[in-house]
């Protein structure tokens, strides 16, 4: 008798737990904001991370849409939130119109273990939501280098993953070296924090036309890093705009071709 | 999981002192081998192990000695089990294949069964596990220790067929003769390239202590001649100490590139001993070690004990299977972040689920356990360095709760006197484990 009445409470208490925990996300400022009294989709988008996580200052994420859209619709805008951080913002994306099918990579950073959101805004002003949590476990076998890192952007990579063909997807992969100060890192010397230094953006046009931008925040990892899709209709060139918070630009080129 | 702890009640005042007996003797391997453990003579149960290396061999060792009414039985289809720790020095020529080699003599000595062969599939409705003989072997409790699996194809090219040009040496055996042999005949002035795997892998500081020790070895026979880490990873185990030691030893002879310099690999052409980075970089080898992505051993798939991220979720209470009852997993195959993927863990968690899983035949209730690691790494003969951390259990999950490395900036006679803790790290782990005396 005692032993089911334990049992029950047990599960009980279990139910509750797990009912909560899936919306853990409605207790989160940063992700009610952005959702501006949407009520999102809970099917449809996904969020990739390792359950664990060895080294909380670069933890590969991918974000994908495989969802139910209706006709004429689009998925406009992704945003990325890690809301057990000291702030929340990871990155937002803008998408070109005519995307369906969303495949972003991206190097995250997480300061604690935590559940990971992520919202995708559609044309028709309806929003999609997953979360995924992930354990950061803090090794003491990671001992930095003590380095430091330059403050300016350099060495902007890129390349694609296959073979582009007309009218179909191709993955783009792009990285750029900067140490993305947040602003809250103690400075060894004085009793201030290391000055916040951020990559601010990155916009990717494909012969003149914007297929693909991101904005970054604290969130993402020190030497950004972004793969997405473009869908090239015709041959030319991707060129790829990095700008820094104080306005310093690098870019770069990648043709195209069939 | 609760409600089974609620029904293990009741602790006898002894098993609580054998259990930190083994608690103690997991941070001490050599203190392990002394310790005796009594009490259950009752016990006929059919424990099965599989796996006779790090976790597997420790395992069946403390289950037979604890308990020895237990009918143990372990399945392992080496006679000889060569060990990855020190097979680094091997392939710097500071050591033999021999030196490295263990067997089954002391475990059968102690009266465990030993069936040379490998275990094919598992059922846990009929606990049945078949062999690869043909055979098959019952069990109440099943204890798997199976290490590593590749993951052939994660990296584009590199499978089976791929590893007998370019060596993985990640298992020690075949692989390390192979590696060794196209170590000593590589030209002076080629290139040794080493491809480094992201998180989780086996021995995280492995990668690098290997590359050091073979640079050690160019030095002293082919000068003109450089070693080169690919890393899908920006940061890795002993980062600061490693850099600090390829300075003052080896100079510029290694090369680092980490993943925000172009440096994950994902390509590899074997035959032409030739790798293609993320961004496009074609690098060629005179050697190349590919260390691989890796999951847990095959047969923990088949058990099904295995999640999606490929390696084993286990209460770290006990190494249960959190997805399977009466199936303990040990070492590299699980999920026990921070703990490294070490032999020392290995080792550590053999302990732990062997008194485990006889506190569960005894329908006693385990006790807390506790681990330490020290993790030793050669810069070169005389240059060692090492980490260690205490490993404790906080809201039911495995955290770090101290540690440290060795000092930066210590004296030449520190760094030597930890490549001599590293030999007998080597020796006592060895004795512990199979018994072997050197
Ligand atoms: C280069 C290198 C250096 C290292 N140095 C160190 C070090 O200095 N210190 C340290 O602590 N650790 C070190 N390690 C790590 C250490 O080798 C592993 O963590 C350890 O071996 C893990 O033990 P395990 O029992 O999980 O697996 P293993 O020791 O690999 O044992 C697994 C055993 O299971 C057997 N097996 C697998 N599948 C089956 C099956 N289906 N049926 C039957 N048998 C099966 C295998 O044959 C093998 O014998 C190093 C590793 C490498 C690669």
């Amino acid at each position: 008798m005692i032993a089911r009445a334990l049992l029950g409470t047990f599960l009980l208490i279990l139910m509750t737990a797990t009912a909560v925990a899936d919306q853990r996300w409605q207790r989160e400022d940063s992700v009610m904001a952005a959702l501006d009294g949407r009520v999102p989709v809970l099917e449809g988008l996904a969020l990739e991370l390792p359950l664990v996580a060895e080294d909380g200052s670069s933890v590969n994420l991918a974000v994908k849409f495989t969802g139910n859209l209706e006709p004429g619709e689009h998925i406009q805008t992704v945003r990325l939130f890690a809301p057990g951080n000291p702030r929340p913002e990871v990155a937002d994306y803008s998408l070109s119109a005519h995307t369906t099918s969303v495949d972003i990579a991206t190097r995250v950073r997480l300061s604690e273990s935590q559940q990971v959101v992520a919202l995708a805004i559609t044309s028709q002003d309806r929003a999609f939501i997953a979360t995924r949590d992930v354990r950061v476990t803090v090794s003491g076998c990671l001992v930095g280098t003590g380095e430091q890192a330059a403050m300016t952007m350099q060495n902007p990579r890129v390349a694609f993953a296959g073979q582009a063909s007309k009218g179909q997807p191709l993955t783009v992969r792009t990285l750029i070296n900067h140490p993305m100060e947040t602003g809250l890192r103690p400075d060894g010397e004085s009793a201030d924090e290391v000055e916040q230094q951020l990559v601010e953006s990155l916009t990717a046009t494909l012969n003149g036309e914007k297929v693909f931008s991101s904005r970054f925040y604290t969130g993402t990892s020190a030497n950004p890093y972004v793969q997405f899709r473009i869908v090239p209709e015709q041959t030319g060139e991707l060129q790829l705009t990095w700008q820094d918070q104080n306005g310093d630009v690098v870019e770069t080129r990648q043709p195209v071709q069939f | 999981m609760t409600n089974k702890s609620i029904k293990n009640q009741g602790l006898t005042s002894s098993r609580r002192d054998l259990l930190k007996l083994m608690g103690a003797a997991s941070a001490l391997p050599l203190l392990g081998a002394c310790s005796s453990l009594g009490g259950s003579k009752e016990l006929s149960a059919r424990v099965v192990v599989v796996g006779g290396g790090f976790g597997g061999a420790t395992a069946a060792k403390y289950l037979k000695r604890s308990a020895p009414q237990l009918d143990v039985t372990l399945i392992e289809p080496n006679k000889v089990f060569y060990t990855c720790p020190f097979s680094n020095l091997v392939l710097a020529g500071m050591r033999s294949m021999d030196s490295i080699s263990h067997n089954y003599d002391e475990l059968r000595a102690l009266g465990v069964r030993v069936i040379h062969t490998t275990a094919q599939d598992v059922d846990p409705v009929s606990r049945t596990v078949s062999l690869g003989d043909g055979g098959s072997v019952r069990y109440e409790k099943l204890l798997l220790s199976p290490g590593i699996d590749i993951r052939w194809n994660a990296i584009e090219g590199y499978d089976q067929a791929a590893a007998e040009h370019a060596p993985h040496a990640w298992k020690a055996g075949d692989q390390t003769r192979l590696l060794r042999r196209q170590i000593e005949a590589m030209d002076d002035g080629g290139v040794f390239v080493l491809t480094a795997p992201a998180n989780p892998f086996r021995c995280p500081p492995g990668p690098y202590e290997r590359a050091s020790l073979v640079a050690h070895y160019l030095s002293q026979h082919k000068p003109r001649s450089k070693v080169l880490i690919l890393d899908a990873k920006d940061n890795f185990s002993k980062q600061g100490l490693f850099m600090q030691g390829w300075n003052e030893v080896h100079g510029d002879r290694i090369e680092w590139v980490g993943l925000s310099g172009d440096g994950k690999v994902t390509r590899v052409d074997a035959q032409k001993r030739e790798v293609e980075t993320e961004f496009g970089t074609i690098h060629k080898a005179s050697v190349l070690n590919v260390v691989p992505p890796q999951k847990a051993g095959f047969i923990a798939d088949r058990a099904g004990v295995t999640n999606e991220s490929g390696w084993v979720p286990v209460d770290p209470m006990t190494f249960e299977s959190t997805q399977v009852n009466d199936i303990y997993v040990v070492g590299d195959a699980t999920l026990a972040a921070p703990m490294p993927k070490s032999g020392f863990a290995a080792n550590a968690q053999g302990k732990v689920a062997a008194a485990a899983i006889i506190a569960s035949l005894e329908g006693q209730r385990p006790l807390e356990p506790s681990w330490a690691n020290t993790c030793y790494s050669l810069i070169n003969p005389e240059y060692g360095i090492s980490v260690a951390a205490v490993y404790k259990i906080q809201e039911g999950l495995i955290s770090e709760t101290s540690g440290g490395v060795s000092a930066t900036d210590a004296s030449a006679t520190v760094r030597k006197l930890e490549a001599e803790y590293a030999v007998g790290w080597y020796n006592a782990i060895s004795q512990d484990t199979w018994g072997t005396r050197r």
